[in-house]
């Protein structure tokens, strides 16, 4: 096991906005439990607020949690040294969605590359053949070394940045909506430079989306998030063939279908928007949930196994 | 006469530092009333300056040639009142990011009546027609969310208040530039739904602006494929996705994640978009072309009708029997 995150939460105090009267606590994450595994691919998946990103950040100790235990081969990050801290930190390389938020924009590409290489000592020689290599290994001409972020299109800005995150030979890599800004064939240029990277290094990546289509494409397995708690994880097959949760067909159901002779088949639901409404004795869903029944409010569906490998939490699947 | 929307000829260069930018190059196409039509390409192939072409909203840095017939009228030569009227009754906009367009310092609902008010005067009808609009927008708790200040609203809501606005004015254009570009795909869906419905209600024509073959999938009757400021491919959405012809056109389709990895690797087009700055001679496309061959970088290529209602701009006889 790469990754064990075990029953964390993570809450936030808001301020006041024109909504929430004075001071209010979001469980950013509630509960989460999952793994990732040895040279997977995992992705989360769920719409914005669910958590995503705090759990990426969460798993790099960038931010504290209130309860539970995250694990990085076999060691707990959050109450590491900071020495120990760095060193788990080794571990991992983390691409965000913005290209440009990635990059220094006043530093020319060859430095970006190298300052973490030098940061750890590594000799101005020794970090030049890398940067040359992870240039190599992304398939960008080393003569962009010398560029500066703002001359590079989006898609060579996403190429250096996993180069980057490439240099100090992480096992995983945590991507946060790597190919959102992208154009769609600039798309499947990351998504296949991922894959064989992957291939080649040996390495497990997070892969977080709110794109479904992009989930098939590259990932093995998939955990759904929905406001900070996960309410299923499978195989990437699973999900598609037998998904469980009705949020997870919620999500199938709206996403793009990318062939117009699906479109009059489908039926989009009007099931209104995510809201955050904490209470510890009811399912989250509750209110936009098709299939709610009583039970649905009056306690927590806790996440199960209802299968080889598929944890799902709804009470109707029982 | 069922063509709604004309545009003929349509050529439209940006003056910049390093001389004249042609965003938009000899464009012809034409929407039918009630017609959703997709203009589709990678980023800066042209596509939100067409948009505002049509709105008459460039900022003045550009030089515009042929003509935008509106119901048989240019609006590239009609005066401004004309204008401004064409565009608050007939041609209605919605853009990617909704809090650009709605004033921060009204109510949505405020905003909304305002509208309603160009061509109604008694008060209790406005508010019954901005509830029942909210209704059909489907805004939850309408007699409570007309209270509420764009800020207030999810990115989803706005665009709905948006829709709402163009409903009251019940436009037989609607353009849409990229509308659910910043939005959730549970929101997506509902918000292309509610396009649909607008179009098979009101019987709006909706010309859809986007780079999301998702939403063309979804929505469109028709798509235009773009490229570098020209139309390089036009046909039946169905066409489009299943037989594409342009060399351009294949690729983007064949970039689309529709399988697994373990069925294979996506293709892949490299390099970008070209700006294209002063005279360009031959394709535009001649540069990323796999099958390009000599006379693609010296002569322009015309957009050719293949098959009935299906229109192909390339000079490879291969290409255009290739089907
Ligand atoms: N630093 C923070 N302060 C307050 N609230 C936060 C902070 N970071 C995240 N949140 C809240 O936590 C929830 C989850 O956010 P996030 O992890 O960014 O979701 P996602 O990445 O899935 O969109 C949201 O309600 C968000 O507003
Ligand atoms: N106001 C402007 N001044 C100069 N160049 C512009 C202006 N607006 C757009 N452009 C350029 O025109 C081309 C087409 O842009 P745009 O119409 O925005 O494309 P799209 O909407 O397809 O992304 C791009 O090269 C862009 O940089
Ligand atoms: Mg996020
Ligand atoms: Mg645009």
């Amino acid at each position: 096991m790469v990754i064990d995150i075990d029953n964390v939460t993570k809450s936030f105090r808001v301020g006041s906005g024109f909504f929430l009267q004075g001071r209010k606590k979001i469980f950013a994450l509630d509960e989460v439990s999952f793994h990732l595994r040895e040279n997977e691919i995992l992705g989360i998946v769920g719409e914005s607020g669910s958590g995503k990103t705090t759990v990426a950040r969460c798993i790099l100790a960038l931010t504290g949690i209130d309860e539970g235990r995250i694990e990085i081969h076999g060691d707990d990050i959050q109450s590491a040294s900071r020495q120990k801290r760095r060193e788990l930190r080794n571990h991992f390389a983390i691409v965000f969605q913005d290209p440009a938020a990635n990059l220094n924009p006043r530093q020319r590409v060859k430095n970006s590359i190298m300052r973490p290489l030098i940061l750890k000592g590594v000799s101005q020689k020794e970090a030049n053949k890398k940067a040359v290599e992870a240039m190599e290994k992304v398939k960008l001409d080393a003569r962009y070394l010398q560029s500066f972020p703002h001359e590079l299109s989006g898609g060579q800005q996403q190429r250096i940045a996993i180069a980057r995150a490439l240099v100090l030979e992480p096992d995983v890599m945590i991507l946060d909506e790597p190919t959102s800004a992208l154009d769609i064939s600039v798309q499947a240029q990351i998504l296949n430079l991922l894959l064989d990277l992957q291939e080649e290094m040996k390495m497990s990546y997070i892969i977080i989306t709110h794109d479904l289509n992009v989930i098939r494409y590259v990932c093995d397995r998939v955990v759904v998030m929905y406001m900070g708690r996960v309410v299923e994880i499978a195989s990437m097959k699973e999900i598609d063939e037998n998904p469980r949760h009705p949020y997870t067909r919620m999500l199938l159901e709206s996403s793009p279908v990318l062939d117009p002779r699906d479109r009059e088949n489908r039926d989009i639901q009007e099931i209104g928007e995510a809201k955050y409404i904490y209470n510890p004795t009811s399912c989250n869903l509750v209110g936009r949930c098709p299939h709610e029944s009583d039970i649905c409010s009056q306690a927590r569906p806790p996440l199960e196994e209802v299968q080889d490998d598929h944890f799902v939490a709804c009470f109707l699947q029982k | 006469m069922n063509t709604l929307l004309e545009l003929k000829d349509l050529s439209i260069d940006y003056l910049v530092k390093d001389g004249k930018l042609s965003a938009v190059n000899s464009l012809n196409l034409s929407i039918n009333r009630g017609e959703i039509f997709a203009l589709v390409g990678e980023s800066g192939c042209g596509k939100t300056t067409v948009a505002f072409s049509i709105m008459r909203l460039l900022q003045g840095n550009e030089q515009t040639s042929g003509e935008i017939l509106f119901e048989g009228e240019d609006l590239l030569t009609l005066e401004d009142g004309r204008i401004e009227k064409i565009r608050g009754k007939h041609i209605g906009m919605i853009f990617q990011n909704p809090l650009d367009s709605l004033n921060p310092v009204y109510t949505s609902g405020n905003q909304v009546a305002e509208a309603i008010l160009l061509d109604e005067k008694d008060k209790h009808v406005v508010m019954e027609k901005l509830l029942k609009l909210y209704e059909d927008v489907r805004i939850p708790d309408a007699p409570e969310r007309i209270h509420s200040y764009p800020h207030e609203l999810s990115g989803g809501m706005r665009q709905r208040v948006m829709i709402a606005m163009m409903l009251s004015r019940n436009p037989q254009l609607l353009i849409a530039d990229e509308p659910t570009t910043a939005l959730d795909v549970t929101v997506e869906a509902q918000i292309l739904k509610l396009l649909k419905e607008l179009r098979d209600d009101y019987g709006s024509a909706i010309l859809l602006i986007t780079h999301n073959f998702g939403i063309v999938a979804e929505l469109a009757d028709r798509v235009g494929i773009m490229y570098a400021g020209e139309l390089v491919e036009l046909a039946d959405v169905v066409e489009i996705f299943h037989h594409p012809v342009h060399p351009y056109s294949k690729a983007l389709m064949a970039s689309l994640p529709r399988m697994t990895k373990e069925e294979g690797r996506l293709a892949t087009l490299d390099g970008t978009v070209p700006r294209i700055i002063g005279e360009f001679k031959g394709c535009r496309f001649s540069n990323r072309c796999a099958l390009a061959q000599k006379r693609c970088f010296v002569d322009t290529p015309s957009l050719l009708e293949i098959r009935p209602g299906h229109f192909v701009q390339c000079h490879n006889e291969e290409v255009l029997r290739g089907y």
